[in-house]
């Protein structure tokens, strides 16, 4: 059972403080939602718990120091999907899902019979098996984002951070990947996501870390972090917050006056 | 229109007027026994540091005390080296200039209305060609008696001489594989310890490249290479020290015996003809 | 992958085949006809002397050399394309080749081969080494493939003028004329001396930039998504600087400056097989053997007064490839 704890992390990017003193545990089975404005350190925040930025504080990793970790164990213990679709070289999605098995490969080995199942396994749960042989630079932008995320699901670790999944899909695809990361949870998996649809996330999260100006406002879940107060005070906006249903729907009326 | 014509004309006219004031007044006629005698050419240093006396050379070409180039380095020394500039003649103001040829100098070409004395001398190719540049020089320097002298001297080192290259072919190998030819000096001196040149058999320009598989092939006798060569000190000296040509035997000779027709001829000759004998004599 | 294995060693085997068909060729043919009957007598012991010195002494170093810096070449260039995830960077547009040139002469023209034969490799790699980093700090992290171009040719003219200044600083008058040899490359009159110089040097670049095959993989993503897939970063950037400036200084310092190789074998490479960066570095290894090698065949047979200089053929080759992807460049690849 994999957990991840903040322990009073802090991480400073040339010479502006990005996240201040942030505390916080995470537990399996969970999907959390990092939200904030533009600028606030959500980002740099979730690359902080990969040992990607170097940080004040600690990040424990069951119990270890990931900064302490060696790449390979960490990268073993959280799949991570990073910001943009960023793709270089026009491989086939089926090579491309199979690069998510790197953590798992001894130094001078070939993929085996056990890695070629988890692929096979990360496609289905993706819905990417009938675009194996797509060459996945020609891709659309909602297939793109399916199949990279069936990269991070053939990684096959117990927790799954995920940076603005949902960037430039339209409505139907963004619905499909929050579908996906929400069954992730319900697998069993710690999974966290940075968000900027309030409304998807308030419909798919367990819980809310509200950050703003690198410090966590709120943590709690969707109904109690988006409160109109909270939502003029850090984002500026005037809205209702109707809390009746399943969860908390939005209304935007506009800027705060 | 005509008014345009005749501007034109008179344009070219007054053009023609200055090419022809430009170019260069006859040479003067020299002193019997010039004191300020400029060289403008190594090889002509040669023959001026060998038959005039020190205090008659006020100039001579900067590579005249270079012992891998000049024969006659030694008798250089004190004597000013000039680069090729018009202005340090000017300064000089010889009164007789050497050349191979002088008269045809960029120096002096920039010095027109001067009027130098010019002693014009040809490349020399064969020894004849060496013992009449001697005598030309001799009498302008005002020493005729020494160029007679150097003469004799000369044919009497050479009358000596014997032929050990009994035929056997030799190739004068250069920098960059390249190889010289007929009708230059190195092959007459070739010819005079006995030995066939290479290119001469294969029917090769004076100047010629010749790879090292077309050496290797052609085999010949004898590579004779400059001494300067010795030594690996670029791409061009390393070739030479190829594996390839490690079973041809070597005949080294300095450059400043053979790049001018010069009393050094006699010096290359009897140390080719030398180094011949103990080759055969030190084993197959 | 298990899907591909079948094909890439289809792939090795071809290429193999065409590099031994090339290397034997070099040493069928040369400034000399010899006929086959003669050179099999030589290879085999009982050949005349003409026949025996030709083979051993210049035609089998020669071809070594071409096989060996061809190979490290074409690896240096597949292995640059991965790391910098851009497909015109190899070490010639990079301005690699030019520096270790700039080593190289400084080590022979200023006498500072003679103390020890290792100075020369030594220096070459040493100016291969700073060209890189230099490199790497000016253009390393830029998205444009553009900047790496203008950071490359920066450093390569830096690197050329160097070059020349060094010859004609030199004592030896006759340096100047040798510039050419350096800036174009050129294998003519190699022997076993310089074999025995770049062998070692291409080894070790050669395992070096081998190793980095997973790492470049991982690459595909982008950095981040690398080192959350375990890749070490720093480490493999060590590696691929050291192993690219040890093999190509080592190669550089007895053949001179050639370009383009490891942009023409990738470029020619990569659509026989999955694309990925790591399926492209063993065979552009082979890929560029063959094509230095057949290269080196050509400026021995084409007739001209002078051997025609190998930079010259494989940039006659190279250019057009540069071009076609300049004019793709609005594709990330």
């Amino acid at each position: 059972m994999v957990s991840i704890t903040l322990d009073h992390v802090g991480v400073t990017l040339g010479r502006h403080a990005v996240v201040h003193d942030v505390s916080a545990a995470f537990a399996p089975g969970t999907l959390t939602g990092i939200v904030g404005p533009n600028g606030a350190g959500k980002s740099t925040l979730a690359r902080a718990m990969l040992a990607l930025v170097p940080a004040t504080g600690t990040v424990r990793v069951e119990g270890v120091d990931a900064a302490a970790m060696p790449r390979a164990d960490l990268a073993r213990r959280i799949a991570y999907v990073p910001q943009g679709q960023t793709l270089h070289w026009p491989l086939t999605v089926e090579r491309l899902v199979g690069l998510g098995r790197l953590p798992h490969l001894a130094p001078m080995s070939r993929i085996s019979g056990a890695d070629t199942a988890a692929i096979e396994r990360a496609m289905a749960r993706a819905d990417v098996l009938d675009l194996r042989d797509r060459i996945a630079t020609e891709l659309s932008g909602g297939e793109r984002a399916r199949v990279l995320f069936a990269r991070a699901l053939a990684v096959e670790a117990p927790a799954l951070i995920a940076d603005e999944p949902l960037a430039s899909l339209d409505p139907g695809h963004q619905i499909d990947v929050m579908d996906m990361l929400r069954a992730e949870a319900a697998g069993g998996a710690l999974v966290i996501a940075v968000l900027h649809d309030l409304t998807l996330a308030a419909r798919y999260c367990d819980r809310l870390l509200l950050i703003d100006g690198g410090r966590i406002v709120a943590d709690g879940t969707p109904a109690e972090v988006l409160t109109a107060e909270r939502l003029r005070a850090v984002y500026g906006i005037d809205a209702a917050v109707e809390t009746g249903g399943e969860w908390p729907t939005i209304t935007l009326f506009g800027r705060a006056r | 229109m005509a008014r345009r014509v005749l501007i034109a004309l008179g344009a070219l006219s007054g053009g023609a007027g200055l090419l022809w004031a430009a170019s260069p007044a006859a040479p003067a006629k020299a002193p019997a026994l010039p004191q300020r005698i400029v060289s403008i050419n190594l090889c002509a240093d040669q023959l001026v540091l060998a038959l005039a006396d020190h205090g008659q050379i006020a100039g001579l070409t900067k590579n005249a005390t270079d012992i891998e180039m000049s024969g006659e380095a030694e008798k250089a020394h004190g004597i000013p080296l000039l680069s090729n500039s018009a202005e340090q003649i000017l300064a000089i103001e010889p009164d007789l200039i050497v050349g191979m040829p002088a008269s045809r100098s960029a120096a002096l070409r920039a010095l027109p209305e001067q009027s130098y004395p010019l002693l014009d001398l040809d490349t020399a190719n064969t020894l004849d060609e060496i013992y009449a540049s001697i005598r030309k020089t001799a009498v302008a320097v005002g020493h005729p008696a020494r160029g007679d002298a150097l003469i004799a001297r000369m044919q009497g080192e050479l009358a000596g001489l014997s032929k050990p290259g009994k035929g056997r072919v030799a190739a004068y190998y250069q920098r960059r594989g390249y190889m010289t030819g007929t009708g230059t000096l190195i092959d007459e001196l070739m010819t005079r310890v006995g030995l066939v040149n290479l290119a001469g058999k294969l029917g090769k320009p004076p100047l010629s490249q010749l790879s090292l598989e077309e050496m290797v092939a052609a085999r010949p006798d004898y590579l004779i290479v400059e001494s300067a060569t010795d030594k690996v000190t670029d791409q061009g000296s390393e070739m030479l020290h190829h594996p390839a040509l490690k079973d041809i035997p070597r005949i080294s000779v300095p450059q400043a015996w053979t790049v001018c027709g010069s009393p050094a001829y006699t010096q290359a000759a009897r140390s080719m003809a030398a180094q011949i004998a103990k080759l055969d004599g030190g084993g197959a | 992958m298990s899907r591909l294995a079948l094909p890439r060693w289809s792939l090795i085997a071809a290429l193999a085949a065409l590099t031994l068909a090339a290397a034997t060729a070099s040493l069928l043919f040369g400034a000399v006809d010899l006929s086959v009957a003669r050179l099999i007598a030589a290879a085999t012991g009982d050949g005349d002397k003409v026949a025996s010195v030709i083979l051993f002494d210049l035609r089998l170093p020669r071809t070594l050399l071409a096989l060996a810096v061809g190979a490290m070449l074409g690896l240096a260039g597949a292995a640059l394309q991965g790391y910098l995830r851009n497909p015109l960077a190899e070490p010639s547009v990079l301005g690699t080749s030019n520096a270790a040139a700039l080593g190289g002469v400084a080590a022979i023209y200023f006498g500072l081969a003679e103390i020890h034969p290792v100075v020369l490799p030594l220096l070459a790699t040493g100016g291969a080494l700073v060209s890189l980093a230099l490199l790497f700090v000016l253009a390393g992290k830029a998205e444009s493939p553009l900047t790496l171009i203008l950071a490359g040719i920066a450093v390569g003219t830096l690197a050329v003028a160097g070059t020349s200044l060094a010859l004609n600083l030199s004592p030896n008058p006759f340096a100047a004329m040798e510039i050419m040899t350096w800036l174009l490359g050129s294998l003519e009159n190699r022997s076993f001396d310089h074999v025995w110089i770049a062998l070692p040097c291409i080894a070790i670049g050669t395992a070096m930039l081998l190793w980095n095959g997973r790492a470049l993989d991982a690459l595909t993503l982008g950095e981040d998504a690398a080192q959350a897939l375990g890749t070490d970063l720093r480490r493999t950037r060590l590696r691929l600087l050291v192993g690219t400036a040890i093999g190509v200084g080592g190669a550089v310092a007895v053949a001179g400056a050639i370009g383009f190789v490891g942009l023409i074998v990738p470029h020619l490479i990569r659509p026989l097989t999955d694309r990925s960066p790591s399926a492209i570095l063993l065979p552009s290894a082979i890929g560029g053997a063959a094509l230095l090698t057949l290269a080196d065949l050509g400026v021995r047979i084409i007739p001209t007064t002078n051997e025609l200089k190998l930079g010259v053929v494989t940039a006659f080759l190279g250019v057009p490839v540069f071009l076609v992807h300049l004019m793709r460049e609005r594709r990330i690849w």
